[in-house]
């Protein structure tokens, strides 16, 4: 029984060790690595209106023709990899991916392991509650002492906190409407750009987006690995899409030109 | 999205879900016979090494062995070694998992029956002049098949569920693509007909599994 | 010089010495029969001879030949001592009969097992004869010859199995199953399953035991007529005295890991002249009384 604590003690060490010794190892810069291989993969969640699949099966979305104008800028091809959004900086970190793109929200936490791009889209977050209560939620004050859901970890969760003290954390926004739609809390607070597309259809018909009640703003942008270089290129293209108007006419065609940033 | 157009999402996503359950089980059945015989092995550092091992694999739930598999190498080592499976890179990891979980899971099964055959069983062989091989083959295995298709069935149909846990990496399987019509058409019955699809599969086990113990049932060991 | 000679077997488990030096012959075609209380070693001693357990010294010789050496033992593979161990045939307290397979095929399985080989050695004498045929004409000659000669061999098993479960008084029980079948019938057929190997001696490790009282008579019969029609060779260890008493040619008493007597039968149960055979023997009466008293109220 020793020989096992000290042989499995011995592996935690060695392991541990390594991760810590590669952790510190900077190889070749990431815009070189993603050039040679010659395509940049975006990890995305299926997502409308940023990235889906039209009637034919075709990827489209504000996001995807985004990604693709960048792309061919930089003469590299982007694909799409659907992920687990939960998993999205681990994938990042293990180089599945190089860059999570889909209408990713910017935060202080964030930052601290991995690098924005330039914000493209504002968004904001929004307090849904069951269809029939909305008329109640005149204002911030009426969330008081309610109960709350909110995606883990993302901006809504930070905004469901202020309004209130109970609030549980779910593994992702749809779950959130749905602790709604199940009675189990009283209002979620969700993106807006997902709320408004989801919010009053299918089986989430007998829930409102609470319209008296506006939260702080927030911005969209891509991720990209801790101290990539690709930040600075992309931010270049950005640019370019923006001053030749390439970037507006996209938005304009998914609805989302007033929320661009220009 | 109409009944005919879930029906066929989900069925893409079942398809994964069976290959899952049906590779696991070619590979890890076989593996777990291995597994079984270095564990029982009098060869003392293999023996622990093999128990060490297997302690691990079911002391530690098969979700984080799915994201040590699929990601440490790529953190780690800053190769995603998966990478060059293209599209089928997290089917082949997720596999790769399974197999090795499930395998230890099976290894115990064997252990417990083959230690279940009496030692008046090989001493009868051995008195005869059969070799070892002649008396594992002709004597034990069939008695410790019969021992293990109970506990066997209960892990298979538990594999048949797990399976659905390939999806914290990205695994398309029935349950992916029903959280995808979810997240994208706000619909949530097709969570629960993607239930139904385990339930059939399931009880088409059960049927399977109860044939197979029927017809062990002539003798008594 | 005797067929069967047994030279100071020794065996230790742990710091237990069970055996303490044994020493015994045997002729052939006689019956040695072994008693003693619980735990005076005859179980091991029987062990030994069969290789079940590995005796720390000591020597056995067959025919003159030495088919077990302590000394030299631990340098024979196991190809060679599973050879060696076909002398002996063992039937065992709990009958260990293979409980998948019927009672026909009990008593075929080891030798069955023994034909691929047979087949092997046949083949190759099948291509010197078929030498001068050409290629493709003597493959499947020979194929067909070993075809042939493989079905002759496993019919000829299957005819011995069923011969030997005749004789045991089985000829309608050949297709049970063991859960089938009475413990008298089990330990029949695994008399039949160890007569099938043809062993030079036939080892019984106290056959009844695990029988039913009125379940014992059976089997004793057919090692009686074993005796009687082939004239085999055995070692019985048993507790029925009366059996020992009228079936063997010699009797062993073991005490302690030790011979404390050996002799004729009329000599160990009639004239014994240790004490510790005269207070066995009393109590062995003694229970056997008791034993039929308890019967008696019974009823």
């Amino acid at each position: 029984m020793k020989k096992i604590l000290i042989a499995l003690v011995a592996v935690l060490i060695i392991v541990t060790a390594s991760v810590s010794l590669v952790a510190c190892n900077n190889s070749k810069s990431d815009y070189e690595y993603i050039k040679n291989k010659g395509t940049l993969v975006c990890g995305i969640t299926l997502y409308e209106p940023m990235n889906y699949a039209d009637d034919e099966g075709e990827m489209t979305g504000f996001d995807t023709e985004f990604a693709q104008a960048v792309c061919e800028k930089l003469g590299i091809e982007a694909k799409f990899q659907v992920i687990k959004w939960s998993s999205k900086e681990t994938e990042l970190n293990s180089k599945y991916i190089d860059c999570i793109w889909n209408g990713f929200t910017v935060t202080e936490e964030r930052k601290q392991n991995l690098d924005f791009s330039q914000s493209y889209l504002s968004n904001k977050q929004c307090v849904v509650t069951k269809a029939d209560a909305v008329a109640t939620y005149t204002s911030a004050a009426a969330c008081a002492g309610k109960r709350a859901a909110a995606e883990q970890g993302s901006a809504g969760e930070t905004a469901a906190n202020e309004l209130t003290t109970t609030v549980t954390a779910v593994a992702a926004q749809m779950t959130a409407l749905t602790e709604v739609k199940s009675g189990n809390v009283d209002f979620a607070v969700v993106d807006i750009v997902l709320a408004n597309q989801i919010v009053g259809s299918g089986d989430y018909a007998n829930l409102a987006i609470a319209t008296g009640i506006d939260l702080a703003g927030e911005e969209y942008a891509i991720g990209f690995r801790k101290g990539s270089d690709m930040v600075e290129k992309v931010n270049a293209v950005i640019k370019e899409l923006l001053e030749s108007g390439k970037l507006e006419e996209i938005a304009t065609k998914y609805g989302l030109q007033g929320q661009l940033v220009k | 999205m109409s009944f005919a157009n879930v029906t066929l999402e989900l069925l893409s996503g079942f398809g994964m879900t069976c290959l899952l359950f049906i590779l696991t089980l070619a590979f890890a059945l076989p593996l777990g016979l291995i597994i079984c015989f270095g564990s029982m092995t009098k060869f003392k550092p293999v023996r622990y090494i093999v128990r060490g091992f297997v302690w691990i694999i079911r002391g530690t739930p098969l979700m984080l062995q799915l994201f040590v598999v699929f990601y440490v190498p790529g953190m780690v080592f800053n190769t995603p070694i998966f990478a060059p499976f293209g599209d089928y890179g997290r089917f082949v990891a997720a596999l790769i998992a399974f197999v090795i979980n499930y395998a230890c899971y099976f290894s115990e099964i064997y252990r417990g029956g083959i230690e279940s055959i009496s030692k008046g069983q090989y001493e009868a062989g051995q008195v005869l002049g059969m070799t070892k091989g002649q008396i594992f083959f002709k004597i034990v295995l069939k008695q410790v098949i019969k021992n293990i298709v109970p506990p066997m069935s209960n892990e298979i149909i538990t594999l048949v569920k797990d399976t659905s846990l390939a999806r914290v990496i990205a695994v398309a399987d029935i349950i992916f693509k029903a959280e995808e019509i979810l997240s994208l058409k706000a619909l949530i019955w097709p969570l629960f007909y993607a239930g139904a699809f385990y339930l059939i599969f399931n009880g088409l086990l059960t049927l399977l599994f109860r044939r197979t113990e029927k017809s062990l049932s002539y003798f008594h060991s | 010089m005797a067929y069967l000679e047994v030279r100071n077997i020794r065996k230790s488990f742990g710091s237990t010495e069970v055996l303490k030096g044994i020493d015994f012959d045997l002729k052939q075609g006689e019956v040695l029969s072994i008693i003693g209380s619980s735990g005076s070693g005859k179980t091991t001693l029987l062990r030994c001879l069969n290789y079940l357990e590995t005796a720390d010294e000591g020597q056995v010789s067959l025919n003159g030949d030495v088919i077990f050496d302590a000394n030299t033992i631990k340098q024979e593979s196991s190809d060679q001592i599973r050879t060696r161990r076909l002398n002996f045939g063992m039937v065992f307290q709990q009958f260990n009969l293979f409980p998948q397979y019927t009672a026909l095929e009990n008593v075929m399985l080891a030798p069955n097992q023994v034909v691929p080989s047979i087949l092997k050695a046949k083949k190759a004498e099948f291509k010197i004869q078929y030498e001068d045929l050409p290629f493709i004409e003597r493959t499947r000659t020979i194929n067909r010859e070993v075809r042939k000669y493989r079905k002759y061999l496993l019919d000829n098993n299957k005819e011995m199995a069923k011969e030997l479960l005749t004789r045991v008084g089985l000829h309608d029980k050949m297709g049970n199953y063991p859960c089938e079948l009475s413990g008298g019938q089990c330990q029949r057929v695994a008399i039949a399953r160890a007569l099938a190997m043809r062993p030079n001696i036939l080892c019984f490790d106290e056959p009844t035991s695990a029988l039913d009282p009125e379940l014992t008579g059976e089997v004793l019969k057919v090692i009686r007529e074993l005796k009687e029609t082939t004239n085999s060779t055995m070692i019985i260890v048993t507790h029925e005295m009366e059996f020992a008493k009228h079936v063997s040619d010699k009797v062993i008493f073991m005490a302690n890991g030790v011979v404390e007597e050996a002799g004729t039968p009329k000599q160990v149960f009639d004239h014994p002249k240790s004490e510790k055979t005269v207070a066995f023997l009393k109590k062995a009466v003694e229970d056997t009384e008791y034993e039929e008293i308890g019967a008696v109220d019974n009823v």
